[in-house]
């Protein structure tokens, strides 16, 4: 009995003592394990991202300058026309009469004229032979031959003969003012039968056709959609008017490059670049608490095939950039409250040797020193010996995925990067384990 | 017959032979504390051994500091975000633990005692037809209970010894670090803790002797007990 109860006892202490040991040796590694990314340095491209439509550098709204009925109708939407094709024609008779009746009349005078021309020709033989007359009855009267009457008759036949080439030429002058007033009626009549052919300012595609053929159009009003019978665009130069948030668009500037993504053409990118940035804030009415969005046009270089004004795309512009720059991943940062000296400086407790195992908590309000404050900080939590450290950071530009590192990070330092559930709560001094994806993804690097 | 008489006409044992008995020969020690109950003095003895490691733990800097850590730990294991100010409050009471770890233990190790010894009292008497008294449930519940308090001082030991506070260091999973932090094997081996099985069994030999049943069907109940709620806890905190 006395030999079966010292086994239980020696067993029992073996067991205590085993235990004992398995509690001091296979302590287990505490921490919440998460995901590291060594910091390397990476070309960074700061990224502007802005959403828009398709427009065409320049589009003709093409409206009618006189009221008629369309009797001829040559184009749809989407046909390309070049410059000066024949669009359509608006019913030209009225005009086209006012034309042959102005040409008329403008015969008739220049008829008259002519006319009037052989009068004075006619006037002045007559005028010719009254003062060769008057010669011969001046000398036979200055020798005595001649009568006085007759001598008087001829002078006054001269002056009548004079008095008719005045006349004539003042009818001539008359008449020639009469046929430039013809003309110009008979031009005028003629550009306005010019209107009623409408043909294509520029060249470029029918996006917009508001006419049918037997419609009857009216004058052409500027701001007035209504009066617009056709939308011409020209597409050999293509823009995205984007609209890019306010936080962004200091970063903007003209000839930025760009890269536009359009929804139609989901597989295919397109260069562009930066051609203007607006100064005020598009406005939408009844909109009041709309974000505030600028204007930017892109313009895309080259020809897109296919394009459409209208079509939805994304700018992506390219604010800046970076070549081998310390970077840190950007799900990586995060905001805490620390405590920062006078200068501005993170304070730190250092690490007991001795109690590296247990988790560091936040000083307290009542521990601060004079001097010393809380301050939210911008950083990331850098794994040394199992203990997420926060370190403060300095940023400069942001990429697509990664912050450039301006200041509190090396290559090589190991940073957390997830689970994002655990970088949230994680607190300065936490203790954490590496995954072993994490670590092997790191060390693949 | 004679036996039976130089049974009941032994004199009562004291309370260092009573504890030393519970743990060499429990058994023979719980007849003779069935026959003479005895419980203030034990009750005693266990709130000390339950509370002196955990006072003492807080006599030192390091130690209050791994019992603010095991208190944070704690509540944040039941989904409580620990604010700044709650853990201020923690470290400003973490100052008295020294005092109030004992007194806790002396107010709370009574009131454990009156539940469990009810439970057994109700079960075995009002449902099973048992006829003892509730004095001597209570001793016997009480005296089992000199295990817990070497289990509490062997697991103040080793937490000193570690730095950090756990609640159970003599369990299976200290010895299977392998498994899966939280996972439902570690939390089930961490649930099958030495001096809990050792204060059942004990515990079951005491029941035994007092309602005169077989210690092995007492164990039986009391392990399928202890089993379901082991079951049931790991269950719960592997979702958590």
């Amino acid at each position: 009995m006395n030999r079966k109860k010292l086994l239980i006892g020696v067993g029992v202490v073996v067991i205590l003592g085993a235990i004992a040991y398995a509690n001091i040796a296979f302590k287990k590694e505490t921490g919440v394990e998460v995901t590291v990314e060594k910091i390397e340095k990476r070309d960074l491209q700061a990224l502007v991202s802005a959403s828009g439509k398709i427009q065409p550098k320049r589009s003709v709204n093409v409206s009618a300058e006189t009221m008629g009925k369309v009797v001829d109708l040559k184009v749809n939407e989407g046909d390309t026309v070049a410059q000066g094709q024949f669009l359509m024609q608006i019913d030209p008779r009225n005009l086209q009469t006012a034309v042959n009746s102005r040409t008329a009349s403008l015969a008739a005078n220049r008829s008259a004229l002519e006319e009037t021309k052989k009068s004075l020709e006619n006037a002045q033989l007559s005028l010719k032979t009254a003062q060769d007359n008057l010669r011969r009855q001046t000398d036979l009267f200055k020798a005595g031959i001649g009568t006085k009457e007759v001598y008087e008759r001829a002078q006054d036949d001269v002056k009548a003969r004079e008095g008719d080439i005045a006349r004539i030429q003042q009818s001539i002058t008359t008449q020639q003012t009469r046929l430039k007033q013809d003309e110009a009626n008979l031009e005028s009549a003629e550009y306005d039968l010019n209107k009623v052919r409408l043909v294509s300012p520029i060249a470029g595609i029918v996006t917009k056709r508001n006419i049918e053929e037997g419609e009857t159009v009216v004058t052409g009003t500027m701001n007035n959609a209504g009066t617009v019978l056709l939308i011409i665009a020209d597409m050999s130069v293509i823009e995205a008017e984007v609209e890019v948030d306010e936080t962004d668009i200091p970063n903007v500037a003209v000839g930025q490059i760009a890269s536009i993504k359009i929804d139609a053409f989901p597989d295919k990118k397109f260069a562009a670049k930066v051609t203007e940035v607006g100064n005020s804030p598009i406005t939408v009415a009844g909109q009041a608490t709309r974000a505030t969005n600028f204007k930017v046009t892109v313009q895309i270089e080259g020809l897109v095939p296919d394009v459409r004004p209208g079509f939805t795309c994304t700018a992506e512009i390219t604010t800046a950039t970076r070549q081998k720059v310390v970077s840190v991943p950007i799900q990586a940062t995060t905001v805490r409250e620390m405590v920062v000296d006078a200068n501005g400086q993170m304070v730190r407790e250092p690490i007991d040797p001795k109690e590296a195992s247990r988790p560091r908590r936040p000083t307290t309000t009542a521990e601060l020193k004079p001097g010393q404050e809380r301050k939210e900080l911008e950083g990331v939590f850098v794994v040394k010996d199992g203990r997420a450290v926060f370190t403060p950071l300095k940023v400069g530009i942001a990429g697509d995925k990664f912050f450039e590192v301006l200041d509190g990070l090396k290559e090589g330092d190991e940073v957390i990067t997830g689970p994002f559930a655990s970088v949230r709560a994680m607190k300065d001094g936490d203790q954490v384990k590496i995954s072993t994806s994490s670590a092997a993804s790191t060390t693949k690097k | 017959m004679t036996e039976a008489v130089a049974a009941e006409t032994a004199p009562a044992l004291g309370l260092f032979a009573r504890v030393i008995g519970i743990i060499t020969s429990p058994k023979a020690t719980f007849e003779a504390i069935v026959r003479s109950p005895k419980v203030i003095g034990v009750l005693a003895l266990v709130a000390f051994l339950a509370g002196a490691p955990q006072s003492a733990i807080n006599l030192t800097e390091k130690g209050r500091q791994a019992a603010v850590d095991f208190n944070v730990q704690q509540m944040e294991k039941f989904g409580v975000t620990v604010t700044d100010q709650m853990y201020d409050s923690i470290v400003a009471r973490q100052k008295y633990a020294v005092y109030t770890a004992f007194v806790g233990t002396f107010i709370g190790m009574p009131i454990f005692l009156l539940l469990v010894a009810g439970i057994f009292w109700v079960v075995f008497n009002a449902i099973m037809g048992g006829t003892a008294e509730f004095k001597q449930v209570m001793a016997v519940v009480a005296h089992s209970m000199v295990i817990s308090g070497i289990g509490a001082i062997f697991t103040g030991i080793i937490n000193f010894a570690r730095g950090s506070i756990t609640t159970s260091v003599a369990n299976l999973g200290t010895l299977l670090p392998m498994l899966p932090e939280k996972s439902f094997a570690a939390n089930i081996a961490g649930a099958i803790d030495v001096f809990s099985i050792w204060w059942v069994l004990v515990l079951s030999i005491g029941l035994g002797v007092l309602y005169k049943r077989k210690t092995s069907g007492v164990a039986t109940g009391l392990f399928t007990v202890y089993a379901v709620i082991a079951i049931c806890m790991s269950y719960f905190f592997s979702k958590g």
